[in-house]
């Protein structure tokens, strides 16, 4: 597994834990001190991010985020769509 | 609406989350928002939902010391439980939609609390902040259309057994985290009534108790917390 973490402006740590296969994604998680409910939902999110690859730069994975957050009713603090498609974009690098 | 205060009663980390999930079943229709002070027994350390349990605790050091510990509903970051601690259950249209916002509410009433034993603080989301060091952490979460609000104040700190509790150093323990005792005489009660005060402010409220279906549904869901499913899904 492959891992990457950042702290947010809200002072939380998010760590990204990546396996790729071809360049991409088979396996992720996604665990720190943030905040997302519902949460099972939110977990169910990090799941469906399977499949994403080189093809997609950050901006298009965080549109992604976007979409799947306002579908599944998800809200988040202290991070943000775009601290996860900062981290998921570092590991396709 | 009326609000129910429940006073300070002792439970064990399990059944602490069982409450606080009990009552988000129902309040609002058979049950009032609830506001309620526990202690830890035994005393205990918590993680967030989305932290992993063996990097942030040492659960042997917990097992020499007696001490449980737990992964929360909530997400938020790792706390050491002794002696002082709320929650705060209501309907989700009582606070804030936004979960940053509803810290921002209810952390109001402890920094106003904290003042009146003589401690000027600040907020940072969902920590309590004197001089850059956190004296009040909490967490929140929304389940079942409530708020579950759980918040702590460090009243005291043994500063050597955090460290090896949070997988930690003293030195960054002594950097980051506070207590009541390092800035004010206040005793625990003191501390307990100024909350109290604080948190019932423009509110029509009673001191109350726990009904006997409450209590019993709060002991069903605190087997799934105490259960090492739950606490190493992560």
């Amino acid at each position: 597994m492959i891992t990457e973490k950042l702290k947010t402006e809200d002072g939380k740590v998010v760590e990204l834990s990546i396996r790729l296969d071809n360049g991409v994604i088979k396996e992720i998680d996604i665990e720190g001190d943030f905040y997302a409910y519902p949460e099972e939902k939110f977990s169910e999110l990090v799941q469906s991010l399977k499949g994403i690859g080189r093809a997609h730069n950050g901006y298009a994975i965080a549109a992604l985020l976007s979409k799947k957050k306002r579908e599944h009713g998800i809200e988040m603090a202290g991070f943000d769509e775009y601290d996860i498609a900062k981290l998921i974009e570092r590991v396709l690098r | 609406m009326k609000w129910r205060i429940i006073r300070r009663e002792l439970h064990n980390a399990a059944m602490n989350m069982g409450i606080d999930h009990a009552l988000s079943l129902g309040v609002g229709e058979k049950i009032p928002p609830t506001i309620r002070f526990y202690s830890w027994n035994p005393t205990a350390v918590s993680i967030g939902y989305f932290q992993k349990l063996h990097e942030k605790v040492n659960t042997e050091k917990c097992s020499d010391y007696g001490i449980d510990y737990i992964r929360r509903m909530s997400g938020g970051s790792s706390c050491f439980h002794n002696n002082i601690s709320y929650s705060i259950v209501a309907p989700v249209y009582v606070f804030s939609r936004f979960l940053k916002e509803s810290f921002r509410e209810i952390n109001q009433s402890v920094v106003n609390a904290l003042k009146e034993i003589g401690i000027e603080t600040s907020i940072k989301l969902d920590d309590i902040l004197v001089d850059g060091k956190v004296i009040s952490r909490s967490s929140a979460t929304i389940k079942n259309d409530a708020i579950i609000y759980q918040g702590n104040i460090f009243f005291e700190m043994d500063i050597k057994k955090v460290a090896q509790l949070l997988h930690s150093r003293e030195e960054k323990i002594r950097d980051t985290l506070t207590s009541v005792s390092e800035h004010s005489k206040a005793t625990e009660k003191e501390v307990l009534t100024a909350l109290e005060k604080s948190f019932s402010a423009d509110k029509d409220w009673e001191y109350g108790t726990f009904s006997k279906e409450e209590l019993i549904k709060a002991q069903e869901l605190s087997l799934t917390y105490s259960s090492r499913k739950w606490n190493f899904m992560r």
